[in-house]
């Protein structure tokens, strides 16, 4: 016979179903499945503040970075150049629109939603406001998290890059910089906030917003009783 | 284990809730002790998936005109194209990308669910290090996607250097696709239930 421990105090493993008894962490302390490995809890010291400044940069680089051109190739005294709105484009006029959505939502598509959904829970949670709607919208923000394809595109850059070179010469363009700058700012974001610390917090303003909730009743429900 | 314990795990949010319970706590999302025809769903990705390897293998990826002279280029026509201009190095590169590790996929998950449909042998940290490398590396199959990308934008002068695409980038782009679904809807915990199963007998 097993006893059946309570639910707030455990964890368990979504990759083997292991139950381990919780633990207080301290701040930037993670917790590991000890029979798979997985990671069951982090909990991210990093201020709200920094993680939303960081997220907007974010947005705001992801403009410029898919726009701007990435590299330019020079043959015969003729230039080209290769941004990412160029590539999708060039798919879809030769009507190739399969490969065209999946790199449009892999580059712009999800790095852009990520960036917003992450600035709308951040700002919700820094004011402390809670709706039950902000439970969905990390939900979808941690379907989307690691789906995002930017440093596999970087990869196919450079391999782009060595490949061209025997035909003409290739140089990266100013774009680059930017595109490297998105990396780099959606990586901090993904490292300085996990979803289970997002989750803890929503956990939090909800346990609050419902005993303001329930003293108001009480009060109310004691002045009718009154008269 | 979760399921010994009579506990369930929010997939959603990561909660923890009682097995009586349908709903979860914190997020209020439906829960289940494990994912509804996992196995199923998979299996069915896994063959699509399969199916659609042979197009983006035979079809080709893209069409090389350089002074009049027409390349078709297949997958594995890339590759060897690559060898023989001496560049080893991204050949390995798109090797490992476009061929190894779809194959990788398609393989390493039907192995998983043969495991517990037919109740074979159950090794299960070996097979949680499968499961978790499928996860992380699948990604990495799209990099020749982009490097065609590239390439389709940057040899566009007039007619004498084109590159035009082929069906096969749209056939490899839904091997992709559904590699993905068929990793999502597979549950690992299942093969701790199996490993269980083996035990008791
Ligand atoms: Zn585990
Ligand atoms: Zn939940």
């Amino acid at each position: 016979m097993i006893i059946q421990p309570h639910p707030d105090n455990i964890w368990l493993c979504r990759v083997c179903d292991t139950v381990i008894a919780k633990q207080p962490l301290s701040t930037g302390e993670k917790a590991f499945c000890p029979e798979c490995r997985h990671k069951l809890a982090e909990k991210n010291g990093c201020s709200l503040w920094i993680v939303l400044i960081i997220t907007c940069i974010g947005l705001l680089l992801i403009i410029p970075a898919s726009v701007l051109p990435l590299m330019h190739m020079r043959l015969f005294s003729v230039a080209t150049d290769h941004s990412i709105i160029s590539g999708i484009t060039s798919f879809v006029q030769q009507g190739m629109w399969i490969p065209a959505v999946l790199i449009s939502l892999g580059i712009i598509g999800i790095p852009s939603l990520y960036f917003i959904l992450m600035i709308i829970l951040l700002s919700f949670m820094v004011l402390n406001s809670y709706h039950t709607w902000l439970m969905k919208l990390l939900h979808l923000l941690q379907c989307i998290r690691n789906q995002s394809m930017l440093e596999i595109y970087l990869s196919g850059l450079i391999i782009a890059m060595v490949k061209l070179n025997g035909i003409g010469s290739v140089y990266p363009g100013f774009g680059l910089i930017i595109f490297i700058g998105l990396i780099i700012f959606q990586l901090l974001s993904l490292l300085l906030i996990t979803p289970y610390t997002l989750w803890e917090k929503l956990e939090w303003m909800q346990n609050e917003t419902h005993s303001i909730s329930r003293f108001s009743n009480r009060q109310t429900n004691g002045k009718t009783g009154k008269t | 284990m979760g399921k010994q314990a009579k506990l369930k795990k929010c997939l959603v949010c990561g909660k923890a809730v009682y097995a009586t319970k349908s709903a979860c706590v914190r997020c209020g999302s439906a829960v289940h002790m494990r994912k509804k025809h996992s196995l199923k769903k998979t299996t069915v990705f896994l063959i699509a998936a399969l199916l659609l390897y042979i197009p983006a293998n035979i079809l080709p990826m893209f069409i090389f005109n350089k002074f009049g002279i027409v390349t078709t280029n297949t997958i594995f026509g890339g590759i060897l194209l690559l060898i023989q201009e001496g560049m080893y190095g991204i050949a390995l590169i798109i090797f490992c990308a476009s061929i190894l590790i779809p194959a990788f996929k398609i393989i390493g998950l039907g192995l998983l669910v043969l495991t517990i449909k037919y109740n074979l042998y159950v090794c299960t940290r070996k097979y949680i290090f499968l499961y978790l490398l499928i996860n992380t590396i699948g990604r990495w199959s799209m990099v020749d996607l982009f490097v065609i990308s590239v390439m389709l934008t940057l040899i566009h002068f007039s007619h004498f250097i084109s590159v035009t695409i082929g069906w096969g980038t749209s056939a490899f782009c839904c091997v992709v696709i559904l590699t993905m679904l068929a990793v999502n809807s597979f549950d690992s915990r299942l093969l701790w239930d199996a490993a269980e199963k083996q035990i008791n007998k």
